[in-house]
């Protein structure tokens, strides 16, 4: 008989470990994958005139290999070691919510999947490289469906992540240990909440710029066709998460190297107070850069300059912190165990690439390096060398916490030395083809670039050999290497104070409690006045396991699929999703899905997790929608210069029409806040009849505008008439879905009230359904006088 | 009582609000040059009480409103890029 046991713990856990292995393995694999994808197109490189791929296969495999590396590889490794570590760091059982956790990797899974099969969508996959520039990302250059399925795949890994930074936000906020204040934390923690700060208000404007996109190359809308939008819209658009998006693939390897070069130089972290504070600068700073990649796009010279400043800015806080951790060494016992080499092989590759990156900022060298192998040789010595490199530090230094094992040192070393040869062969080489277009598939032999990218090659497989060497030894060192001890380091964040590996709920000797002197633990009080030890109870790992995260993440993904590949699969996937949405909601939470708080939680004392949660999710959307309405503003300011003439208030649109909507939604707003103050009064009729008003009042916004689309289609305005017709339809079509979302929840907690014993017991539910609503009323509040009244 | 007629009053602000928005959009003369920034002032007074009141003002502490802020302060540069690309034609044009 077979035990599916197993293979069930993997498919439905929401312990938080083993979430964090489930991504460790998979951003692994796609890291396989890309690297490959890396290796064939250094192939084609290698010789001049070289026909190994045909150009369109080139552009595929480019482009793919830098979509994964960076979206599908970087940032879910770090996830990797934050879902393992950051709860135990914080001295928490689990994340705040568990269960979204594993939403959040199925997810990411499912997009990755999706990206991948887009090879074999007909046509090949997306090929306009990785910042999927416009016009290239049009469907007149790249009319492939596996373009659009790439799209899609993105939007859904944004979904994941942005689901993942609210869970860790919350968790990190409100699930501390007693005494565990943020000064106390971890880099590595540290550095994870800056890049879920990051992540939080860049990959909505993301999801901005893909909305625009697929909208264009799914319904015909023309952002990026037109004279209007166009490329510059494109590039605005993108770049403002493209370059938070680097922070957010360095900053988990630079916060796990300062924790490396702490314990194994056995000395305090030099100036953390003064770190911290940088690595805030910083995130705030990232932001106001993302032009510098703009500075040959024709926009003003007061632009220019701006973005050339702030760029050469945000060097100050990188060379403060890189000084500080280089003062962390001196006069301290350093001990060179693999993890303290690799950390400080990222450390010297990162300062290889900062320095190169001041070049770049400067407007007249970047007109010579702009579009060169010196900016490819630039963003691999600090994405790869600071990023890639600080989290192999990390795979090596927790790999007795997760495992139990010891890895081979020897191993290790060599993996080391042959890593730092084939880094270097292979990316400082290409400073020297500052005069090589990075953009194309083959060259002459008349270039003499040919030697130096024989080289380059040379350099890529010695690299990929590298990991081999690495992968040999952990997965033999997982199952037979020598037991490792609970501390071998000697660490001094709270993982090292529990078993290798630890046990499910992380503390078996109680809660940790956190002072100057160092951790005790007690016993926890639990909610029926007992008390329990650190697994909290008799939970099991099975009641911890809930089977609609992966149900969740296969209909959406199916879905997606089938929205471009045909109506069965579209069903299919909706289908299943509705179920798993039914099945969610049917779950308990309570005490298995939900952990509550305990110790510090400062600034958020006075919100329960799930309110933090919505409102960080809030947080999010204002970055979504204040993107969305910059396009507004960029193409209506544009229209005048390109000779568009945007329609007069009341010329296309009917203005009673919007303000009578205006009214149902307004009100909808004013039967929700009843509903709260109902709830939290005891009244069940009060309750039910302002949730059900809330509801009809919705859904009758919705039918109003349904009816709105229909007249303005039937009278030849249609997603393609012009960029105001675009984004008219944008803005509604995706207010629209986010009322929709609100009347499908909403529903929920119309059951929950009816169905609640008592008020109070729903008013938690209509609370946070309440923030929601009142967001989607705040958002109409704009739309309405940009779309109808100016 | 006293919640239901402070959200009741609320709403009265957003109807209000709603129905100037209208007459100036009807009657722009009387404002002029300034139509577009009253209407534009009046839907940013409209979404701060409703953030306020039906928002944050029942349901959440002071630092969500220090988060909410910086996540409008976020999309700022953005706006004010967007702005430059196309407003300084004297500096430089579109490519």
């Amino acid at each position: 008989m077979v035990d599916w046991h197993p293979l069930k713990r993997w498919l439905f856990t929401t312990n938080h470990k083993d979430v964090g292995i489930l991504y460790l393995f998979t951003s692994l694999y796609f890291f396989v994958a890309a690297g490959l994808l890396a290796l064939t197109f250094r192939t084609q490189l290698a010789v001049p005139s070289n026909t190994f791929l045909q150009p369109d296969e080139y552009n595929q495999a480019v482009t793919t290999h830098g979509l994964l590396m960076l979206l599908w590889v970087l940032t879910p490794l770090g996830a990797a070691f934050a879902n393992y570590f950051v709860p135990i760091q914080i001295g928490a059982r689990d994340m705040a919510f568990p269960r979204l956790n594993a939403l959040s990797y199925w997810v990411y899974l499912a997009s990755g999947l999706l990206a991948l099969s887009s090879f074999f969508a007909g046509g090949g996959t997306a090929d306009w490289g990785w910042t999927t520039y416009a016009p290239l990302n049009s469907t007149e250059f790249s009319p492939a469906v596996g373009g659009s399925m790439m799209g899609l795949a993105l939007m859904l890994l944004m979904a994941s992540s942005i689901v993942s930074t609210v869970n860790f936000l919350v968790t990190i906020f409100r699930l501390r240990a007693p005494g565990m204040s943020l000064m106390r934390l971890p880099m590595f923690t540290w550095a994870w909440i800056f890049t879920n700060l990051l992540m939080l208000w860049a990959f909505p404007s993301f999801v901005s710029a893909l909305s625009l996109l697929v909208a264009d190359r799914a319904f015909g809308t023309v952002f990026f066709t037109s004279t209007q939008g166009g490329p510059l819209l494109w590039d605005h658009m993108f770049w403002f998460f493209g370059h938070p998006e680097v922070y957010v693939l360095l900053l988990p390897g630079f916060g796990i190297v300062g924790d490396l070069l702490s314990t194994f130089s056995r000395r305090p972290l030099y100036a953390k107070k003064i770190i911290i504070p940088c690595l805030a600068i910083a995130s705030i700073l990232s932001f106001t850069v993302w032009a510098h990649h703009m500075f040959m796009t024709g926009i003003s010279q007061s632009l220019l300059e701006a973005f050339n400043i702030t760029t050469e800015l945000i060097s100050i806080p990188f060379a403060i912190i890189v000084v500080a951790y280089i003062l962390t060494l001196s006069g301290g016992r350093i001990r060179f165990a693999t993890p303290m080499l690799f950390a400080t092989g990222s450390l010297g590759l990162f300062i290889i690439g900062g320095v190169t990156g001041v070049f770049n900022s400067s407007v007249a060298l970047d007109t010579g390096f702009r579009g060169t192998f010196w900016v490819v040789g630039h963003f691999h010595y600090t994405i790869v060398g600071g990023g890639l490199t600080g989290l192999f530090a990390g795979l090596y230094y927790w790999f007795p916490k997760i495992t139990g094992r010891m890895y081979s040192e020897r191993l290790g070393k060599v993996h080391f030395v042959i890593y730092m040869i084939g880094f270097n062969l292979l990316y400082f080489p290409m400073h020297l083809l500052y005069d090589m277009p990075r953009r194309i598939f083959t060259y002459d032999a008349i270039s003499g670039w040919g030697p130096i990218n024989l080289i380059i090659t040379i350099g890529a497989f010695t690299f990929g050999f590298s990991q081999l060497i690495m992968f040999a030894n952990l997965l033999w060192s997982a199952r037979r290497g020598p037991e490792a001890s609970q501390d071998p380091w000697g660490g001094y964040s709270l993982e090292w104070g529990v078993p290798s590996p630890p046990p499910e709920f992380n503390f078996p000797e109680g809660v940790p409690v956190v002072s100057a002197t160092g951790v005790t633990y007690r016993p926890v009080a639990m909610a029926d006045g007992g008390h329990a030890n650190g697994s909290y109870g008799a939970e099991s790992g099975e009641e911890h396991w809930s089977r609609w995260p992966i149900v969740v993440a296969a209909g959406a993904g199916i879905a997606l699929w089938g929205l471009l590949m045909g109506l069965p699969a579209l069903l299919l996937g909706t289908g299943i999703l509705t179920a798993a949405f039914v099945g969610w909601g049917h779950e308990s939470l309570r005490g298995r899905q939900v952990i509550e708080a305990i110790g510090e939680k400062w600034p958020f004392d006075r919100l329960e997790n799930v309110s933090l949660g919505m409102w960080i999710f809030i947080f999010g959307e204002i970055a979504f929608f204040g993107t969305l309405f910059g396009a507004y503003v960029f193409l209506r300011m544009n229209s005048p210069l390109t000779g568009f003439v945007w329609p007069r208030p009341g010329e296309v649109h009917n203005i009673f029409w919007g303000g009578f909507n205006t009214i149902i939604l307004l009100t909808s707003g004013l039967t929700m806040v009843f509903a709260l103050t109902f709830a939290r009064r005891g009244s069940y009729r009060g309750l039910q009849g302002s949730l059900v008003a809330t509801f009809a009042l919705g859904a009758f916004f919705m039918v109003n505008k349904a009816f709105e689309w229909h007249e303005l289609f039937a009278s030849g305005f249609t997603f393609s008439t012009s960029t105001a017709s675009s984004i008219y339809y944008v803005l509604t079509g995706v207010h629209g879905a986010h009322v929709i979302a609100g009347l499908v929840a909403l529903t929920y907690v119309m059951v929950k009230a009816f169905k609640a014993s008592s008020t109070t017991q729903a008013s938690g539910a209509v609370e946070i359904f309440g923030i929601y609503w009142g967001m989607v009323d705040a958002v109409w509040v704009f739309l309405f006088p940009l779309l109808y009244l100016l | 009582m006293i919640d239901e007629a402070k959200y009741a009053a609320v709403y009265s602000i957003l109807m209000l609000g709603l129905i100037v928005e209208l007459l100036i959009a009807v009657d722009r003369s009387a404002f002029g040059a300034f139509a577009g920034a009253a209407i534009l002032a009046i839907a940013a007074l409209q979404a701060v009480f409703i953030f306020l009141v039906y928002m944050h003002g029942r349901f959440g502490p002071r630092p969500v409103t220090v988060f909410a802020a910086i996540s409008l302060l976020t999309v700022l540069p953005l706006f004010i890029a967007l702005l430059y690309s196309v407003v300084m034609p004297h500096h430089g044009s579109l490519p």
